[in-house]
């Protein structure tokens, strides 16, 4: 009971305290900050700083941008939270290293989101753009994700350095240490860094333990050399190792992730024009990903219904290569930047499945091998310019991209079903267009209105255009690609309004997207194909949609009580729907027709959340406790077409305290879900063979560490 | 006087995205109703001597004198068409050609063959047993209950036709299980019946037409057709089968797996 009122009442106080800044009018907002690069001004923007996340008991990146208003994630295990921002998500988001440094994931059920890839010690910045306007790394159809690892200007100034991180996570039983060592003169700087992280399972707030432990490794070396004062090169190398990571949702674990990064960059200033900048950097990435059932009971016994054993495992390789040449300059009240990128990105992949069965007292074994990628390759070329123009209160920024999209596979699967083709590889050029307007204008010294057009195009990804019958989705049925499919666009608008009259930053963005061409999976036939994946009730194939409609709002405030004091809100909606989609009717567990749905809801759109968070510095004991809670409300705005469930409501409190006895060390402890409340998000996915929901983890006490000097 | 005018300005701009956005927000689902079709539903029946089969009772006796009771069947069927009256061929389970029945899911005695069957006057139905070469292929199925059919890769791959078993009672009066199992047989070198001296595969596979009246198809009606399973046939006409003869366990013993396959073709009648 006390639980069911905790929640209302924390809706009701976060409103009420955000009612109350806004009466108040005296806002300071840290969510949408305004960066000083020329072409990315006035975007619907969140940072988040390596500071922020060095001392909080986080897994993967994922966990991290859950934090963020109007960002979520879908979770299948205890590590690999695959983002969602505004209810845009997979390849709907460009997410990306520093000038654009790709990862193609190898597991086709997501396990491995890009994000995955890269350990949180490593980030020095993440920036979220939410919506088609950062287009100089790559298309960027709906939303971006930049993760900054590059050391930064200070490397050159620090001599010998080291940092080390530890970490306890009592729930997980789990720890972590990452230590890095550097040494650098004005001219140079090596840093070189690793971690390992051994987490077990998590038990939710009913005491239930969900199978979700993993093992990661890390490693990875930095130099930089400047040539005077106007060069800058540097090189780098990442490696990420993660075994035995367990995802209850998914109908395999991951059994070896293997990630290199290799990336170089050359930046140089003109000495006598500093408005001139040309920026270079290449890269290559490979990841090599291995999952299996070994650790399901169907692997090794027999599980009624069933009457056999049933053995998968699939191992995939992909490739990533690309460059950039960028160049910026300035011309009277016109700033311009230049430049072009190629990526390449092949994708190979297998699954083997064993068949295991005794009939008439014998024990018979059968296997099949299944391509999930044949040597698929993406080509994509770009090329993009942009201008800034300011008057008075009045600034204008423009960006125009243009992309060639190459795709071919050496698959030999045909699929052909009464005249109609369903599956054939051919290769397919696409031409994208994406341009993004943002502008600007001050009512007064300390507000600004501003408002950005952008069209976002992009086309299928590797899943969306090649894979063969694995299940990818939410809604456990089998994917097929569709090499055929036509690019997707979007046209998003956002108006926002950023206030800091005083103690209070304010800031509210609204935003309408319509996306047309929409890439989601429609049913197939059984005639046609049939599923290959235990579970999976059917075979679903990518197609476009003719239309899809999001729209929603972010609001953020901070509120400075006292020198020592903030305050922080931050809440965040989408409402996403179809404005025509069929669905299937079923009768007796089968398709008994169609029906045309009107004004249907986008399935996995976050539920509409609040956050609200409280500081306060205690200078002469060195300690800082931080309480925030976090308030879902529950989603019933859900998708009839795919049968989607909704989700009930959920609010939780974490607490923590930092402690500082002197500048080299921190301590961070405190526990997450302090009230050890048992709920799941909207997002996250089924357990394996059940319809219940995976669980977040319960109460969480933790503990970190963080030396450096 | 400036600032007065931008906070007007700032009023009239947000009332309006405001008044726009939340216009999208009142949006609500509407379902269009279904169309009617003509729909045509198979329902399954499965009888001995024209009786409703009754299960693991030791109440019945076959043409070569068994007495046997049966403990569950199982079974696919592909391929289906129905022969209209104007000579038209119709080939209506577009969206799902194999059904599969199970005496022990009584959902899968009723097969949605499809939504939009030509109206008319049909003179009768057809359908393989089972699967056709082509169609019979290895993992098509991963799931229960169908996926419990898979018929070892060894033996020939696929998955079984028909499990049929039960219990029968031998020359001494002992009651012991058999399997009637159907799928694809076995070629075995000197008659060897070793998985190693396997030297060829045939596909027993057999278009039933089931005997039994002319039916028509209704407009905007749901068109029912009970489909029987005559459980005895399997043991006589044309070949009287004796499981005395083959054991309980036959997927290795193609001899009996053809007597099956013939038996099997007049087993069907339709109402």
């Amino acid at each position: 009971m006390v639980k069911e009122l905790l929640l209302p009442l924390g809706l009701i106080l976060i409103s009420l305290i955000s009612i109350a800044q806004t009466t108040d009018s005296v806002f300071r907002l840290p969510v949408f900050e305004v960066i000083e690069s020329p072409l990315q001004k006035n975007l619907p923007l969140s940072r988040i700083n390596a500071s922020q996340i060095e001392l909080i008991p986080i897994n993967d990146l994922g966990e991290i941008l859950r934090r963020e208003s109007n960002v979520s994630g879908i979770r299948k295990g205890g590590y690999a939270i695959d983002p969602i921002v505004r209810g845009y998500r997979y390849s709907q988001i460009n997410v990306f290293l520093d000038d654009g440094i790709h990862i193609e994931g190898g597991c086709p059920n997501r396990m491995d989101p890009v994000m995955s890839h890269v350990e949180p010690e490593l980030i020095q910045q993440i920036e979220i753009v939410k919506g088609p306007y950062l287009l100089r790394y790559g298309p960027s159809p709906s939303a971006s994700i930049r993760i900054k690892t590059r050391p930064g200007e200070k490397a050159f100034k620090k001599g010998f350095g080291v940092k080390s991180i530890t970490g306890y996570d009592a729930n997980r039983n789990g720890i972590k240490q990452h230590l890095s060592i550097s040494q650098s003169n004005e001219r140079s700087f090596i840093r070189v860094s690793g971690g390992i992280k051994n987490y077990g399972n998590y038990t939710d707030g009913k005491e239930r333990e969900w199978k979700s432990s993993y093992q990661k490794k890390d490693i990875s070396a930095d130099i930089g050399f400047k040539a005077g004062k106007s060069a800058l090169t540097g090189f780098s190398y990442k490696g990420s190792f993660g075994r035995d990571v367990l995802f209850p949702a998914l109908p395999m674990d991951e059994i070896e992730d293997n990630t290199h990064i290799f990336s170089g960059y050359y930046d140089y200033s003109n000495p006598k024009k500093p408005d001139q900048i040309l920026s270079l950097s290449a890269y290559h990435t490979r990841v090599f990903h291995l999952m299996d059932n070994s650790f399901r009971p169907q692997y090794n016994q027999i599980v009624p219904p069933n009457t056999g054993l049933m053995q998968a495992v699939a191992s995939v390789n992909t490739s990533t290569s690309g460059g950039r040449i960028a160049f910026t300059h300035a011309c009277d009240k016109f700033k311009y930047s230049h430049g072009a990128d190629y990526r390449i990105t092949k994708k190979d992949g297998t699954r083997n499945m064993l068949m295991i069965m005794e009939m008439d007292g014998q024990l018979y074994t059968s296997g099949k091998a299944f391509n999930l990628w044949k040597e698929s390759v993406i080509n994509n070329s770009g090329v993009f310019s942009g201008v800034e123009w300011g008057h008075k209160q009045f600034e204008v920024s423009s960006v125009l991209r243009l992309d060639l999209n190459q795709a071919s596979s050496n698959d030999t699967l045909l699929i052909l079903r009464n005249e109609n083709t369903w599956f054939e590889s051919k290769p397919v050029d696409q031409f994208l267009i994406s341009v993004a307007v943002n502008s600007s204008y001050k009512l007064s010294e300390k507000t600004t209105i501003s408002i950005g057009i952008a069209r976002g195009q992009r086309s299928g990804d590797m899943q969306e255009r090649y894979i063969k019958f694995l299940a990818t989705g939410y809604d456990r049925y089998d994917y097929l690609g569709n090499p055929d499919l036509k690019p997707e666009t979007n046209f998003q608008t956002d108006l926002m309004l950023t206030s800091n009259p005083g103690r209070l930053n304010f800031s509210v963005n609204l935003f309408r997207s319509q996306i047309s061409n929409y890439i989601t999976g429609t049913l197939v036939p059984p005639a046609v194909a049939r599923p290959v994946s235990q579970g999976a009730p059917g075979v679903k194939q990518f197609n476009n949609i003719d239309k899809a409609v999001l729209m929603g709002f972010e609001a953020s405030a901070d509120f400075t009580l006292s020198t020592q004091s903030g305050l922080s809100f931050s809440a965040g909606y989408t409402y996403a729907y179809f404005p025509e989609i069929e669905r299937i009717t079923f009768e007796n567990n089968q398709i008994s027709g169609t029906e045309m749905i009107k004004n249907d809801p986008i399935p996995e759109i976050p539920a509409f959340e609040a956050m609200l968070s409280l500081s306060h510095q205690f200078v002469r004991l060195k300690i800082k406790p931080v309480l925030s809670l976090r308030a879902v409300a529950d989603q019933n705005h859900v998708s009839l077409a795919a049968y989607e469930e909704s989700t009930p409501a959920y609010l939780i409190s974490d607490f923590f305290v930092t402690y500082t006895p002197i500048k080299q060390i921190s301590i961070a402890a405190g526990a997450n879900n302090i009230f050890n409340n048992a709920y799941y998000d909207h997002l996250n996915r089924r357990v394996l063979g059940s319809t219940e929901k995976l669980y977040e983890p319960g109460r969480t006490l933790f503990i970190n560490l963080k030396i450096e000097f | 006087m400036k600032q007065q005018i931008n906070i007007a300005l700032l009023k009239r701009i947000v009332f309006f995205v405001l008044a726009v956005f939340m216009s999208g927000l009142t949006s609500c689902t509407e379902k269009k109703p279904a169309e009617t079709t003509n729909k045509l539903k198979i329902k399954f029946n499965h009888r001995v001597d024209n009786n409703s089969l009754i299960f693991n009772q030791m109440i019945y006796t076959n043409a070569a004198g068994n007495n046997y009771e049966v403990t569950e069947v199982m079974y696919f069927i592909s391929d289906l068409k129905l022969h209209h009256s104007d000579g038209r061929t119709i080939q209506p389970a577009q969206w799902n050609d194999i059904h599969y029945i199970d005496t022990n899911i009584p959902t899968t005695f009723d097969w949605i063959v499809g939504n939009d069957i030509p109206t008319g006057l049909y003179d009768s139905l057809t359908f393989t047993f089972g699967f056709t070469q082509a169609r019979n292929q290895s993992f098509m199925f991963v799931n229960p209950p169908e996926v419990n059919m898979a018929w070892p890769e060894v033996l020939g791959g696929g998955f079984h036709y028909l499990m049929l078993n039960g219990w029968w009672k031998d020359l001494q009066e002992v009651r012991r299980p058999f399997n009637f199992h159907l799928g694809i047989g076995q070629i075995y070198a000197n008659n060897s019946g070793q998985v190693s001296d396997i030297t060829g595969f045939i596909h027993n596979n057999f278009t039933v037409r089931p005997s039994g009246e002319r039916f028509s198809i209704e407009e905007n009606k749901d068109n029912l057709i009970n489909l029987i399973m005559h459980i005895e046939s399997w043991f006589e006409t044309p070949v009287i089968y004796d499981h005395n003869t083959f054991g309980g366990a036959i997927m290795q013993k193609q001899e009996a797996m053809h007597i099956a396959a013939l038996n099997g073709r007049d087993a069907f009648s339709i109402e």
